[in-house]
């Protein structure tokens, strides 16, 4: 089984992260979802080490966007 | 001491979080940016612009916003208020995006889109997030160009990427009709 580089996590607002390491892939549970809507398609992977989050990726396809309508006004009014 | 500091920071944790939440990020263009294009702010991409004396396209940038931020389109420049902070590989400023393909017309309606994703690299965010700014880093000034939203995310110890949508006059990423 391959290792996965994880980071353990101390947060609450405070910097503490530990230093990354390589753990076994086998002692963490694995999840992945998608988000499909009009604005955008997400896919998230995140593993977990005895119930906390130590590693969680998202990719985030952006579909509705920004635009603005041109106006040439007529003159006179 | 920390053990203190912590006791301390709870409360204003908790009130700061709950008076934050009254913001939100909201998708637009900027309207700053409406009236920059037609001051000659901009130039994103492409070398056939008569207008300028530098023909080259200017640099941008996407930075990353914290879900309680409050960015929109009333930004007129890059501002670091509600950003990431520059913590788990996440540089102040944000990341540069790639103009390869210059805005073009699609029928009557002109559009640009970034031609690559954009990547941040085992990142740890500081918060979860939730729009990302686009803006002119050639300029000292660093002029807003739009804000995209999305999804509320928090990334630990991986990448966050984001792809561009298809580049044509109907989900362009920036759209004059």
């Amino acid at each position: 089984m391959a290792d996965v580089l994880i980071v353990k996590l101390k947060r609450n607002g405070w910097p503490e992260d530990e230093a990354p390491v390589m753990i076994d892939q086998s002692l963490l549970e694995y999840t992945e979802g998608v988000l499909d809507n009009d604005n955008e398609r997400t896919v998230w992977r995140e593993w977990r080490l005895d119930g906390k989050i130590v590693k969680r990726g998202a990719h985030v396809t952006l579909k509705k966007n920004v635009s603005a309508q041109a106006v040439a006004a007529m003159f006179g009014k | 001491m920390k053990r203190f500091c912590r006791w301390l920071m709870v409360p204003v944790a908790f009130y700061a979080e709950r008076f934050l939440l009254l913001y939100a990020n909201t998708q637009a263009m900027t309207s700053a940016f409406k009236r920059d294009i037609l001051k000659g702010f901009h130039n994103l991409g492409g070398t056939d612009n008569p207008a300028r004396s530098l023909n080259t396209s200017d640099a941008y940038k996407l930075a990353l916003y914290l879900a309680t931020a409050s960015r929109g389109a009333g930004d007129t420049v890059y501002n670091t208020t509600g950003e990431l902070a520059a913590t788990g590989n996440y540089v102040a400023g944000g990341e540069a995006v790639t103009l390869g393909t210059p805005p073009a017309l699609d029928a009557t309606t002109a559009h640009v889109t970034p031609s690559a994703s954009v990547t941040w690299t085992a990142l740890t965010s500081s918060g979860a997030f939730d729009a990302a700014l686009l803006y002119n880093d050639s300029h000292a000034t660093k002029y807003a160009v739009s804000v995209h939203t999305f999804a509320s995310q928090s990334i630990t110890a991986a990448d966050f990427t984001l792809t561009m949508p298809t580049n044509d006059g109907t989900t362009g990423l920036i759209r004059i009709a």
